[in-house]
């Protein structure tokens, strides 16, 4: 094969034809995959079909009232029971905050689960609690937050996968692939909750998922059914009178870092101007 | 270039997986795969099928009060009642083996540090969730010691283990040897033994049995309250509860 | 796996799963090479695009350089991916709106140019090579040649275009291989620290200082250990470009910073306790310290006209300042970005391991391992005619 640049004719007519053959061939690729298109929004999902869940005619939401939370952190130890979730002090998928102002300090003291006092205080890395370090302070005011995944309307970390690993649902769940998922790390980044870690031991992201294996089977999150003092709320917004609909319309709620612009799912009744 | 470009496309179909694009730009059968886990929190209404008699306990408890929003429900203590295969869930197990199968569920066996995660008095919970401060509390001593954690609240005498008729007369028969110390009427003379008469059946059953575990240390009801069964503590209990206090 | 993994130490408040710090001194490196890769493409591109006389002595070595860092530029990522396996999961399905999803096929587009540019570079010399060489190399470059061996005005020509086409491509290839890590940063709401307009800007003019950077102390060693002399107006050459991309890059570092003391968001505190604190070596004595004394030393030589011994000396000690002064650029984003907690009201601190994946002593292999690629290049692509420090007719 020569690379002169002289004797057009014959070389430009064979590579027409080469030309010519290509588009009839990349064409045909194109129209045959085309045909198999997308099959659309499937009502059901397959595996559920004996039990009838439509993703499609439920609209999930949450709600937290942090005027109940005791910080007993039963709703910690059973979602990492239900969900497997790694059992040490760096891998959450739901967590507690406690808010402490002392007498005098205008900022408030914060700590959760991985505060090496509260560790001590259970124990171990495995089980969790809150130690009682202002038991004999002069406290201002103090409270509990549980925080979560938002399952946002716009989610940041769906937008940044770069494989299609994560993804929302019609019925508002935000999940992610696991068999999928590359392990790139850069949906955690992407979260402004912080909400997403990564499994070390499977190599791949993960996330609360409002326990979407139970509640498609009629069943609430597993934090949700152990909550003693219903602190944390669950329930269908399509439905004007499940639980989070009630609490939506009886109750002045507000968002995590709404100037993020991520539209969450979780709406909080009790949150101070310091909560993050 | 353009026939690179479309055997790339075409590979890129060939090893795509094929419900991927389903729904959208992800594969759609992780979703099925990702609700097929398979739950391991039952809820109480499993737990009723057997432990009937415990389920009507606690739901007249403390415990329970839905209408103020508390409940406390049994595998928040007693751990889930569903199992699941040991493989990781990101394998999405759908399989396992519930409890009765798989064995008894634990009964918690510290349960100050049980109990106390809910009400150790601790600043930032709110006043209405009743909080003791530990350490003072009972000089620190298991909780089960006073409370039954099926049904917590320790004014309701009504709520001991179902007592039977004829227990106050076969704890009559018992209490003869009680008498030496305790009075004939269970009105005590001498102050070093105290009047057990018309004391609450549930306090007097709670403290036999912590004679018996060593939860409460006296040498001479150690050795007394060995041979009791059961029975006898409820018996002993009721006779003693009827009597009137002088 | 979980003895390796190390909580980081923080102070004030970090959310629980802030406490380990995924983004280590592996996705420290991948920039860093990727900008070599740019940087000195850039300044292959000064020659065969606008023709600048003075840059033909790096030209062609600085094309092997891009090529030499290209082949390691997948090495960290694969390494740092859960599924490594699953990596061409982004070629397969790439996830549009990720700024991810444009490595695949940024990178390999732009590997494919480099070796295409390099082809046309080398041709005559591939050429001559097959009929000189013996054995197993003749069958090499004879293979190479892709049976063409003609020589004459009409194929330099040809081949002259095809290299500026290239070239001007490969501009593009580049710096978008390189812009889209900016992008992944810049990108961001949920940094602070990363998310800035500026960020892709920086990331790229950064990478280009870098590049010539690595070229001048390369250049400079080559010339020492083939006992060559060094160009003078080449090195000149060099020190112009470096001066006018590192005033570039310090201005847009200046400015992002600027706006973000000057807006003082909420946790503002936070970010200025950042930069006292865990950053502080990185930023004032590596990254600012090092950019400014090298501006003051090109300045100096640029201005007194300085030649010969005191030039050379001054360029690559400028050249190594700015070296470093980058990667500490890119711990400073990476690793500053994670230590900042996205509460706004903690810091952590990250200390690299030694051992294991993202440990020390695999990036410094990593990092090591091109400049092997390039010395075997170098055999096999002369950039130089071996005798007399002659340069070829191209």
């Amino acid at each position: 094969m020569k690379w002169k640049i002289s004797e057009h004719q014959p070389g430009r007519r064979r590579f027409m034809r080469l030309l010519g053959r290509a588009i009839v061939y990349a064409g045909a690729a194109l129209v045959s995959v085309g045909l198999m298109g997308r099959r659309g929004l499937a009502a059901a999902i397959p595996a559920l079909s004996t039990t009838g869940y439509d993703w499609t005619k439920h609209r999930w939401g949450f709600g937290v009232d942090a005027t109940r939370c005791i910080g007993c952190l039963r709703c910690v130890e059973a979602c990492k029971t239900e969900n497997g979730v790694a059992r040490d002090a760096h891998h959450f998928r739901t967590w507690v905050e406690r808010y402490v102002y002392l007498k005098g300090e205008k900022k408030p003291r914060v700590d959760s689960q991985q505060d090496p006092g509260n560790i001590t205080a259970s124990g171990s890395e495995k089980e969790y609690r809150f130690d009682n370090r202002y038991q004999d302070a002069k406290i201002e005011k103090a409270f509990f937050v549980p925080k979560l995944c938002n399952q946002c309307e716009h989610p940041p970390c769906v937008q940044v996968c770069p494989v299609g690993a994560t993804f929302r649902t019609p019925d508002g769940v935000v999940l992610i692939d696991h068999n999928y998922c590359i392990g790139c790390q850069y949906c955690v980044q992407a979260c402004p909750y912080g909400v997403r870690l990564f499994n070390h031991e499977h190599g791949v992201t993960d996330k609360c998922t409002w326990c979407y294996h139970r509640i498609t089977r009629g069943l609430k999150p597993a934090c949700v059914e152990v909550c003693p003092t219903n602190a944390r709320i669950f329930g269908d917004q399509n439905d004007p009178e499940s639980p989070i609909s009630k609490f939506i319309r009886e109750n002045r709620t507000r968002v995590l870092k709404p100037e993020m612009g991520t539209s969450p799912n979780v709406f909080y009744v009790g949150l101070d101007k310091e909560v993050m | 270039m353009v026939a690179f470009g479309a055997a790339a496309y075409a590979a890129k179909v060939f090893f795509t997986d094929p419900s991927f694009y389903a729904y959208g730009p992800y594969r759609g059968d992780s979703v099925a795969e990702i609700a097929s886990d398979k739950p391991l929190y039952k809820g109480p209404d499993y737990c009723e099928t057997c432990h009937a008699e415990r389920y009507a306990q606690w739901s007249k408890s403390g415990h329970y009060r839905p209408e103020a929003g508390k409940v406390v429900m049994c595998e928040t203590c007693h751990g889930p009642a569903g199992g699941r295969d040991k493989r990781g869930l990101f394998d999405h197990v759908a399989s396992g083996v519930d409890h009765p199968a798989s064995g008894k569920l634990p009964v918690p066996a510290d349960t100050v540090k049980l109990c106390s995660l809910c009400h150790e008095k601790m600043p930032g919970r709110p006043a209405i969730q009743r909080q003791i401060e530990v350490n003072a509390h009972a000089g620190g001593q298991a909780c089960t010691v006073c409370h039954n954690a099926h049904s917590p609240k320790i004014a309701v005498a009504a709520v001991s283990k179902s007592a039977k008729p004829g227990d106050v007369a076969a704890g009559k028969q018992k209490a003869a040897r009680c008498a030496g110390c305790h009075g004939a009427d269970g009105v005590s003379g001498n102050p070093a033994w105290p009047s057990l008469a018309g004391l609450q059946e549930a306090y007097l059953v709670n403290a036999l049995k912590a004679y018996q575990t060593g939860a409460r240390q006296d040498p001479m009801m150690a050795g007394l309250v060995k041979g009791l069964s059961d029975a006898d503590i409820e018996q002993l209990a009721a006779y003693y509860a009827g009597l009137k206090c002088k | 796996m979980e003895a390796l993994l190390h909580a980081a130490r923080y102070t004030g408040y970090v959310y629980p799963n802030e406490t380990i710090i995924l983004w280590g001194i592996l996705i420290v490196i991948y920039p860093y090479i990727t900008g070599i890769v740019a940087g000195s493409f850039t300044v292959a591109t000064f020659y065969h695009v606008f023709g600048v006389p003075r840059f033909k002595p790096v030209a062609r070595f600085a094309l092997l350089t891009s090529l030499a860092f290209m082949i390691f530029v997948p090495v960290p990522l694969l390494l740092h991916l859960g599924h490594p396996e699953r990596a061409l999961n982004v070629m397969l399905t790439p996830h549009l709106t990720s700024a991810f999803a444009a490595f695949g096929f940024f990178a390999a587009f732009y590997v494919i140019l480099v070796m295409l540019e390099i082809w046309f570079a080398y041709r005559e010399d591939i050429v001559a090579m097959a009929r000189d060489r013996k054995g197993l190399l003749r069958q090499f470059y004879r293979a190479l040649t892709l049976g063409s061996d003609e020589i004459s005005a009409t194929t330099r020509a040809y081949d002259a275009k095809w290299l500026k086409a290239l070239a001007i491509t490969g501009i593009v290839g580049a710096h978008g291989l390189h812009g889209y890590v900016g992008f992944v940063f810049g990108s961001l709401k949920s940094r602070e620290w990363w998310g800035s307009d500026l960020m892709p800007a920086i990331f790229l003019v950064s990478a280009i200082i870098s590049g010539i950077s690595i070229l001048i102390v390369l250049y400079v060693l080559t010339s020492r250990f083939r006992k060559t002399p060094i160009d003078g107006a080449c090195m000149k050459g060099l020190a112009y470009l470096l001066w006018g991309f590192l005033i570039f890059a310090m201005v847009l570092e200046f400015l992002e910073f600027a706006n973000i003391v000057y807006k003082g968001r909420e946790g503002i505190d936070t970010v200025m306790a950042l930069i006292a604190g865990p950053l502080w070596f990185g930023v004032w004595v590596l990254q600012v310290g090092g950019s400014v004394m090298a501006f003051f030393i090109l300045t100096y030589v640029i201005w007194r006209g300085t030649q010969d011994k005191h030039l050379v000396v001054g360029v690559t000690v400028s050249a190594v300042l700015v070296l470093l002064a980058v990667l500490a650029m890119r711990w400073n984003v990476v690793i500053g970005g994670q230590e900042l907690s996205k509460t706004m009201q903690g810091l952590l601190v990250y200390v690299p391991p030694v051992w294991g994946r993202e440990g020390v002593l695999i990036v410094a292999t990593i990092f090591a391992l091109p400049f092997g690629m390039l010395w075997g290049l170098t055999r096999l692509f002369p950039p130089w005619v071996p005798n007399q420090g002659q340069l070829p007719e191209k």
